[in-house]
């Protein structure tokens, strides 16, 4: 017998065996099979990191075919993998080293990584929480809010896990974001929910609502899982809302209610989340997370807002004004080849750059990829085709792609840090791979300026390799030494020393290049601040 | 230094992955033989891990009854996987 991976030629030989176990036949992405001559006899696959559809026919069974198909499946996915699967098979995987998670009377939840689930506990543990509220959050609402004070008020410090399964209308990052400005000052820990609750492994129905028989089952089940992680976590009473309106969400507070010690809170009027997403009434939700709601307007993930935000940012930098030297709404500064229209055009066409920088960022492992080296050097092209053959942007690309790249693990975390260490392979070079290589920490300092004095500041301390190469290391020291005076002047005579000092550039011919990607930098950490 | 694994969860072969970080070594055994095997089984493991040059990371190894010098095996190749260099070439002169 040879096990090997399934091809597209498979697919109906593996339709078959899945009906013939009594399973729908939805195949899943990636399968393996163990084939007696021609015929397939035992397969089993996965998507993404959950393991479904396994099938064995009837006169195979008992022989260990499932460890073949098992084996080859976690070499491939290289990590914690979960299993969905039937009462009846949970003894199969648990002698394959699989931990049981939760069972009912129809499913069980394995996963193939032990000791992830109990770090994950852990983990839980450490908060010293004894009470747990979970929220999908999309988005928080100040129904979540009243819910999770009424449940501090009776129990002191309450976890409150926000699901982590990237499936809802507002991204996770935005609803971990939301939940934790919300309770900001409040005796609540905020923490996504982790691989096991309302995963999509536990509870896919959850996220395209129904009230079919499948639905009660996956809600079992993740009761079931829930009051597991409960116990072992010394989690005492989960607080949950009247559900009025849901019927898959009330069977699920019942299906809780049945399985763990559970207090359910009156909800507060007629909030709901849902309500939200339908009228986006403002009054729905705490006023600290409209800028955050704001920032889910821009695009329809993580990568798709960083993009547009990071577009944004150019557009800002170059509409700030007064800028010495530089293309602002007053005038072309230094310029003779380009204006401000040249540069909101080019932004425009460098929004799928970013965003694509943004998401190969999910990959951030220390290291300077050779893949963003790459896609910046197709953003070059593409800027030089909408300006029709200007540099107005070659700087940002490098910088900006680089703070999208490192922003994607955390965004409104601080990533200087990840960029200082995924930079420092770089060859030192004055300019803008120095910058780089501080982890951008000019820009940080400045965020609490205002964003005249931002650009004096970043004047003033950068070595600008655009006035370098334009007048020299006199130029360059003149511009520090004229920026710097003016770092203390109050806002309305800062704006005339720039107005002035735009004079003297353009008369010099000179233009701190340099400076305007640090500003674009800086208006695209300040959006994230909303 | 990344994760890895060796070996299959055929009956007679014991399957271990590697997965770097935290501090120290832990090792995480899964056995049917774990009551009257496990202490010896994850000595081999650790003592060969060592040997290995591995020190931070978590080893979990699911054995379907594997002989000691399939156990030791296994694990080198786990550790040459995780640092990235290819067991074939060396395979032959561990097994002996």
């Amino acid at each position: 017998m040879d096990a090997r991976r399934l091809l597209r030629s498979d697919i109906n030989q593996y339709k078959a065996l899945l009906i013939e176990a009594g399973l729908k036949d939805d195949c899943p992405s990636e399968a393996y099979g163990i084939f007696d001559e021609d015929r397939l006899v035992g397969a089993g696959g996965r998507d993404g990191n959950v393991l479904k559809g396994f099938a064995i026919s009837p006169s195979y069974r008992g022989e260990g075919l499932l460890a073949s198909i098992v084996g080859p499946l976690l070499d491939d996915l290289g990590q914690e993998a979960l299993v969905f699967t039937s009462p009846a098979s949970m003894q199969a995987f648990q002698s394959l080293g699989f931990l049981l998670l939760g069972s009912t009377d129809q499913a069980a939840l394995l996963t193939s990584r032990p000791h992830e689930y109990r770090r994950f506990i852990d983990t839980i543990k450490a908060q010293g929480a004894k009470a747990a509220v979970v929220a999908n959050a999309n988005p928080f609402t100040k129904g979540h809010l009243y819910l999770i004070t009424q449940a501090i008020k009776a129990e002191g410090r309450v976890l409150v896990l926000i699901v982590q399964a990237d499936r809802s209308a507002y991204p996770f990052f935005l609803r971990l974001e939301m939940a934790r400005r919300a309770l900001k000052g409040l005796d609540a820990i905020v923490m996504p929910s982790g691989p096991y609750i309302i995963s999509q492994a536990t509870f896919p129905t959850y996220f395209i609502k129904d009230d079919s028989l499948a639905s009660k089952a996956y809600a079992d089940l993740d009761a079931a899982v829930y009051s597991r992680i409960a116990h072992d976590a010394g989690i005492q009473m989960r607080y949950v809302g009247t559900e009025p309106f849901d019927k898959l969400t009330e069977y699920y507070n019942q299906a809780l209610c049945a399985r763990a010690a559970v207090t359910v809170i009156p909800r507060l009027g007629q909030i709901s989340a849902s309500s939200y997403r339908k009228t986006q009434d403002p009054e729905l939700v705490p006023s600290v997370n409209l800028g955050l709601l704001d920032l889910a307007r821009k695009g329809k993930d993580k990568a798709g807002i960083l993009g547009a935000l990071a577009r944004e940012a150019l557009e800002k930098e170059v509409m700030l004004t007064p800028k010495p030297g530089l293309v602002d709404q007053a005038n072309n500064g230094s310029h003779t080849d380009m204006d401000l229209e040249l540069f909101m055009k080019s932004a425009k066409a460098l929004q799928g750059y970013f965003e694509q920088c943004a998401r190969m960022g999910e990959d951030y492992d220390g290291t300077f990829p050779a893949k963003l080296r790459e896609a910046g050097i197709q953003a070059e092209e593409v800027m030089l085709k909408a300006t029709g053959g200007v540099n107005t942007h070659k700087g940002a690309i490098f910088s900006m792609g680089i703070l999208c790249y490192c922003l994607a693990q955390e965004p409104f975390g601080n990533p200087s840090q990840r960029i200082k260490l995924m930079c420092s392979s770089l060859q030192p070079r004055r300019g803008a791979v120095d910058m780089a290589r501080t982890g951008y920490s000019l820009v940080f300092q400045a965020l609490s300026l205002s964003p005249l004095r931002a650009l004096a500041f970043f004047m003033a301390g950068l070595d600008d390799a655009n006035i370098l190469r334009r007048g020299g290391e006199d130029s360059l020291a003149w511009t520090q030494k004229q920026a710097s005076s003016m770092l203390h002047l109050p806002e309305q005579d800062l704006k005339q020393a720039m107005e002035n000092l735009d004079q003297g550039m353009m008369k010099a011919g000179l233009s701190p290049g340099g400076s305007a990607d640090m500003m674009g930098l800086y208006y695209l950490l300040k959006s994230l601040e909303a | 230094m990344k994760a890895s694994c060796a070996g299959t969860l055929e009956s007679g072969d014991i399957r271990i992955e590697i997965i770097p970080g935290g501090q120290g070594m832990k090792v995480e055994l899964h056995s049917s033989v774990a009551n009257q095997f496990g202490h010896h089984i994850k000595s081999i493991l650790e003592a060969t891990a060592r040997q290995s040059g591995l020190d931070d990371c978590v080893i979990t190894a699911v054995d379907k009854g594997a002989l000691d010098c399939t156990i030791e095996a296994r694990m080198r190749t786990a550790a040459l996987r995780a640092f990235e260099a290819d067991p074939d070439f060396y395979s032959l002169e561990m097994i002996k």
